[in-house]
């Protein structure tokens, strides 16, 4: 019997020089090299994801709640509340994401009819040096109409609305190449778990109501009240304003997937129930074709109740 | 505004009066103007930016009412340190006297064209010397963390100061001179020696030399792209100057062990904390005890020698050396 052996080497502890090296996402490869690699390969996509997550991450939590502005979806399309990174927060993120800014052009003035009112436009490319990612002919640009240039005339609101031209071309090309143009409010929390900033600060813009609802005011249509829970799908009864010889009502935002089921409660006779109930609180309500008003809630999708509160004021801390 | 019509409250009253004062303020304010040296107070990091401020110094907008009101407060303020100082050199060991206030100085450059141009302060006259002195009034933030005229290079807010300070050193061909800080307690008088910074001094009239090259050419110097945090303290960046921006961006480490490491360290984070807490508290406990039993444990302590160097605090401070990059601190977070 031979009793000759093979030793063989046992598996590295340690990787190999060019296996770390493709764990970084800046280091190019292709998906062959990948699979030549077999098992390692899912290892270095893996490490790949990870760093991508994690810097994605850091990027938000080195975000403030005043750099971000909150969009709400409508009711009937799921009431998602995404977050959008203004100019400022972009700023933030930039360095640690490995950004750049480059073949930035010369400012352009686009002029109109009446000279108070201008715009003006640059354009610039970007790279991501952690992904490799161009973009190129981004454009950034401003007007003299936009809020900032309110107190501003002259020469300062020339410059004003220049800066601001750059600051849009910088934060359009951080946006897009960092993701931060639509964040689900959600990771936004989860980034800012542990610290200080809560959501509750950041702005809040289209979905949130008219103007001054979204100044802390009372909504002009909707009524102060809970609206009812719709017994079919459990979702949040959405507010109809009266509309000719039609009284307002609450109706379901998803009636469509359940046509045969009906849901409408009078708004009037609603709010009234509800001033009766104190403190308000959200039920089941009965259905025009009979449904079970007992049935138990369900967990709702975050919404701006919920997340801001009703009295709350710009700015306030909670 | 008819008084018999309109009734103001007392919140009415104090927001006209405040906007009275900003304007008042502002009135005092008094628009740059292109010149054509370089100020002394005016060192950048960036050429291009110390030429646009010589060429487009009137480009600029106004200073908020805020900012002025600042700025006020700070003229004020090095304005009431000069009579202290005046009042103190009476009674000084040698005594001086403060003399020659804002006196105009210019530095030529090798091509014997006016480079730099500034006043200085004042003059210190002691002891047969009339060393220049430098007044600034600056944020308590910033003058906390200076303790030697080197720390004002550690900052981009008082880096410019320092260069300030040598170039009157260097055109007045004195050897020392002295920058005087406003605190919230007593005053630090810096004494700045012109010799062992004369390589900065060299660097500052190489570089107005520079620009003053650009401006006379009508050209601007390259975009500095070293510090992307330059432009960001720039007044002219997007308005008038459109650098690229360069980004380092995050250190990746992509070493296993390294981030195993980092994962046991968190394990372990909860109980080494709690450990560190009772170590210390037991042995605070336990000290002096030479040998005890403790249910199951067995205490053996033991006194020894201790050796400790107490040094009077002007020596101490004299063989103190501060590394610029001597400290390191890490936060490490778990996202």
């Amino acid at each position: 019997m031979n009793t000759d052996t093979i030793d063989h080497d046992p598996e590295p502890d340690i990787l190999p020089a060019d296996a770390l090296a493709l764990r970084r996402p800046d280091t190019p490869v292709t998906l062959s090299e990948l699979a030549a690699r077999k098992g390692e390969a899912i290892e270095i996509i893996e490490a790949r994801v990870q760093i991508l997550e994690t810097l994605r991450k850091a990027a938000l939590r080195a975000t403030s709640p005043e750099d971000w502005l909150l969009f709400k979806a409508p009711e009937e399309a799921g009431g998602q509340i995404v977050g959008y990174l203004q100019d400022s927060g972009c700023e933030r993120v930039r360095d640690l994401s490995g950004i750049e800014i480059f073949n930035v052009g010369t400012m352009e003035k686009v002029a109109t009819n009446d000279p108070k009112v201008f715009h003006y436009l640059i354009s610039g490319d970007g790279r991501r040096k952690l992904t490799g990612q161009t973009i190129e002919a981004v454009e950034g640009g401003r007007s003299s109409t936009d809020d900032f240039c309110k107190d501003k005339t002259g020469a300062d609101l020339e410059l004003a609305v220049r800066k601001a031209a750059r600051a849009n071309l910088d934060g359009r090309v951080v946006r897009e190449l960092a993701g931060l143009s639509n964040v689900p409010l959600e990771e936004i929390k989860e980034a800012w778990s542990g610290t200080t900033k809560t959501i509750d600060r950041c702005r809040r813009g289209r979905g949130f109501g008219s103007r001054s609802e979204r100044l802390g005011a009372n909504s002009e249509r909707a009524p102060d009240v809970e609206a009812p829970v719709c017994p079919h799908c459990k979702s949040k009864g959405v507010y109809r304003p009266a509309k000719g010889d039609r009284k307002a009502f609450y109706g379901c935002a998803n009636w469509e997937k359940h046509k045969d089921k009906k849901f409408f409660v009078d708004a009037d006779e609603w709010v009234k129930q509800q001033q009766l109930q104190k403190p308000p609180a959200a039920a089941v309500a009965p259905t025009a074709s009979g449904g079970d008003a007992k049935e138990p809630q369900q967990q709702q999708p975050l919404s701006a109740g919920d997340v801001f509160g009703k009295n709350r004021e710009p700015g306030s801390d909670d | 505004m008819d008084p018999a019509t309109v009734t103001l409250t007392p919140a009415d009253i104090a927001t006209r009066i405040g906007s009275a004062w900003g304007q008042y303020i502002s009135r005092g304010q008094r628009p740059g103007t292109p010149h054509s040296y370089v100020y002394a107070s005016s060192w950048r990091v960036c050429d291009r930016r110390m030429a646009l401020e010589m060429t487009h110094a009137d480009k600029l907008p106004p200073w908020p009412p805020e900012l002025l009101a600042k700025f006020r407060r700070g003229d004020d303020r090095e304005r009431d340190l000069l009579v202290d100082l005046s009042r103190v050199g009476r009674d000084s060991d040698p005594p001086f006297k403060v003399t020659g206030q804002q006196e105009r100085f210019e530095l030529r450059d090798h091509k014997s064209r006016t480079a730099i141009v500034g006043k200085v302060d004042a003059r210190l006259d002691i002891d047969g010397a009339r060393a220049p002195l430098e007044v600034k009034a600056w944020s308590p933030q910033l003058v906390d963390r200076i303790e030697t005229f080197a720390d004002l290079f550690e900052n981009p807010w008082t880096r410019s100061g320092g260069y300030q300070l040598l170039s009157y050193l260097y055109g007045a061909g004195e050897p020392y001179g002295f920058m005087l800080l406003d605190r919230s307690g007593l005053p630090l008088l810096l004494p700045v020696e012109l010799e062992p910074n004369l390589d900065r001094m060299e660097e500052f009239l190489v570089k107005a030399e520079r620009v003053l090259d650009h401006v006379q050419a009508g050209t601007l110097p390259d975009f500095y792209t070293e510090d992307s945090a330059e432009c960001r303290r720039c007044p002219w960046y997007g308005g008038t100057c459109n650098p690229p921006l360069e980004s380092v961006g995050a250190q990746l480490l992509t070493d296993p062990e390294l981030e195993a490491a980092l994962e046991r360290r968190e394990s372990l984070a909860a109980a080494g904390r709690e450990y560190n807490e009772l170590d210390k508290d037991i042995k605070a406990k336990l000290r002096g005890v030479e040998s005890g039993i403790a249910g199951k444990f067995q205490i053996l302590g033991r006194w020894g020698k201790q050796s400790r160097l107490e040094l009077p605090e002007n020596l101490k401070k004299q063989y103190t050396i501060t590394i610029p990059k001597g400290r390191f601190t890490l936060e490490i977070t778990r996202l």
